[in-house]
């Protein structure tokens, strides 16, 4: 076992100055958004001069520099703010959108402050779950209030991510829960680091992961009705044995109304799983797809939480994007996991392993013709499948590693705590060997491991 | 990393993410440990 060459040149510093870039000086006026895109080949860095900044409502330090890469965000100025940029992009503010009033600022801050009211007046705090069409600002309207639940008073939400396809404190294909007990990083897509064997340049955070492992929800909806329970129970135990979360209250990221199943039984189950008892919906009163969605959803949650569903616009700050932008999130909070950022290098550990000693499970998926199972349908969905170690179907797959033993019980495994990740770096077909990426130094662990449909290629 | 004596030399220059904890460590997690993240070390991978 040794580094291989080259491993961790991901992780070095990536130096911005190597294409000489000049400082730009650009003011914001009080209340607006600076919109911006940095697309993956393209770096940038702001330094705030003057003025408050946040970026999804966490403030911007002044005279610090800020380092972005493969990332849409907003500079919103709370004051007027001055401020000085540097990039290998000239533009990279959007065109047309830029310097526009942040419309949806008002509406945060009374959102965020009648949360406020709820965890000042009792010791349950509230339970308020974003929900609304794809790409309406549901992730960054959680991302600002987790930020402001923290900014004013000592509380610690916890922020629950329903969504696999979105990769916070994580890899992509997990649902997770994470208490916010200090700062997010501003710099870093993923909102923060989880944790290290040493330091951070910010407080880290320690997520709780449950493994979907699919990409898409109706690939296997028992097994991601399932996955939500299993961490629904945790949260649950966890949220009764510490008072602060308890009081704080949760945040829950959810994925587009599209993906739930067309009667909304899946969300009244999330509602009731989570005791969530506020529901914003993001949606426009002149886009009639919304509003349709907003009568549908009204209908059929009142029963559950009666008054307590608003409808918020959608966010000003959305920036227009494809499957390839989110695709290139679940690349790179992939290599950060292994490999971390530019402010926390990581060194992931290479490790060969026989074809006999790796057993891999997999999930059942429906819509795919030549997953096992997939055509059955008196199967029991939620089983797994062992797969059969090719190179085909494994190469370059990122695997879960889980707290189970390698001989366990494919019932046991899909139950059991997470470990980690791996990466399948090389299938050796002659050798009957694969090498795999872990990110802790030693041994493969002894261990049942369980295949996602992502892949990842250095 | 405690459990392994031959990686701790390389564990203190070298830093890598930790394996998550158990979900029941988890749930009797105090986020108020995660103080000073200099002093965090493995001590989950008891396997
Ligand atoms: N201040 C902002 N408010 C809203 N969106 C923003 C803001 N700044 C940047 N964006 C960008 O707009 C895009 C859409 O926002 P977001 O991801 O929050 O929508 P969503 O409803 O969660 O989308 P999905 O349904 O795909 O999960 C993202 O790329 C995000 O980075
Ligand atoms: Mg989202």
């Amino acid at each position: 076992m040794s580094f291989l060459p080259g491993l961790t040149e991901a992780a070095q510093v990536p130096d911005i100055y190597i294409d000489v870039n000049e400082a730009h000086t650009q003011v914001l006026p009080i209340g607006t958004l600076w919109k911006i895109r940095v697309p993956s080949e393209a770096k940038m860095s702001i330094k705030v001069l003057t003025g408050i900044a946040e970026i999804f409502g966490t403030e911007l330090a002044n005279n610090i520099e800020y380092n972005f890469q493969n990332w849409n965000f907003t500079v919103h100025a709370v004051e007027e703010v001055c401020l000085e940029w540097k990039g290998t992009d000239s533009h990279p503010a959007i065109e047309g959108e830029d310097l526009i009033p942040n419309e949806s600022a008002q509406n945060i801050y009374n959102l965020h402050f009648s949360l406020e009211k709820m965890r000042n007046s009792t010791f349950d705090g509230p339970k308020v779950m974003i929900i609304g069409n794809k790409r309406v600002g549901k992730t960054a309207l959680c991302r600002t209030l987790c930020s402001y639940t923290i900014k004013f008073k000592s509380y610690q939400p916890m922020f629950i991510n329903l969504n696999p396809q979105e990769s916070i404190f994580s890899p992509p294909g997990c649902l997770s829960a994470t208490p916010i007990s200090d700062i997010l990083d501003v710099q870093l897509p993923i909102w923060g680091e989880s944790m290290t064997s040493g330091a951070t340049s910010l407080h880290s955070k320690q997520p709780l992961l449950k493994l979907f492992g699919l990409e898409i929800i109706a690939e296997n909806r028992d097994l991601y009705m399932s996955t939500v329970e299993a961490l629904s129970e945790d949260v649950s135990e966890r949220l009764h044995k510490d008072a602060l979360i308890q009081r704080s209250g949760c945040i829950i990221n959810t994925p587009p109304l599209s993906q739930l199943d067309d009667d909304l039984k899946d969300l009244v189950n999330i509602i009731e799983k989570f005791k969530v008892n506020l529901i914003i919906m993001v949606g426009d009163e002149n886009n009639d797809e919304d509003m349709a969605q907003f009568e549908k959803v009204s209908q059929t949650i009142k029963p559950f939480v009666g008054d307590f569903l608003l409808r918020l616009p959608r966010l000003t700050g959305v920036i227009e994007s494809d499957d390839t932008y989110e695709r290139s999130l679940q690349r790179n909070a992939i290599r950060e996991y292994f490999y971390g950022n530019q402010n926390t290098a990581l060194s992931p550990f290479s490790v060969s392993i026989d074809y006999e000693d790796l057993i891999i499970w997999e999930p059942i998926n429906l819509l795919d013709p030549s997953s096992a199972g997939a055509d059955n349908n008196s199967i029991d969905k939620l089983e797994l499948k062992q797969v059969t170690i090719t190179p085909s179907s494994i190469q370059h797959a990122l695997i879960c590693l889980t707290y189970s033993d390698k001989h366990a019980k494919p019932n046991d495994v899909r139950r059991s705590s997470i470990l980690g990740f791996a990466l399948v770096t090389e299938v050796n077909e002659k050798r009957k060997k694969v090498r795999i990426l872990i990110p802790v130094p030693g041994n493969f662990p002894n261990c049942s491991t369980l295949l996602t449909s992502y892949r990842y290629l250095e | 990393n405690s459990n392994n004596p031959g990686t701790t030399a390389m564990q203190k220059n070298i830093q890598s993410r930790n394996w998550y904890l158990q979900d029941s460590q988890w749930i009797n997690f105090n986020d108020d440990d995660i103080t000073s993240t200099k002093n965090i070390i493995n001590d989950n991978v008891g396997r």
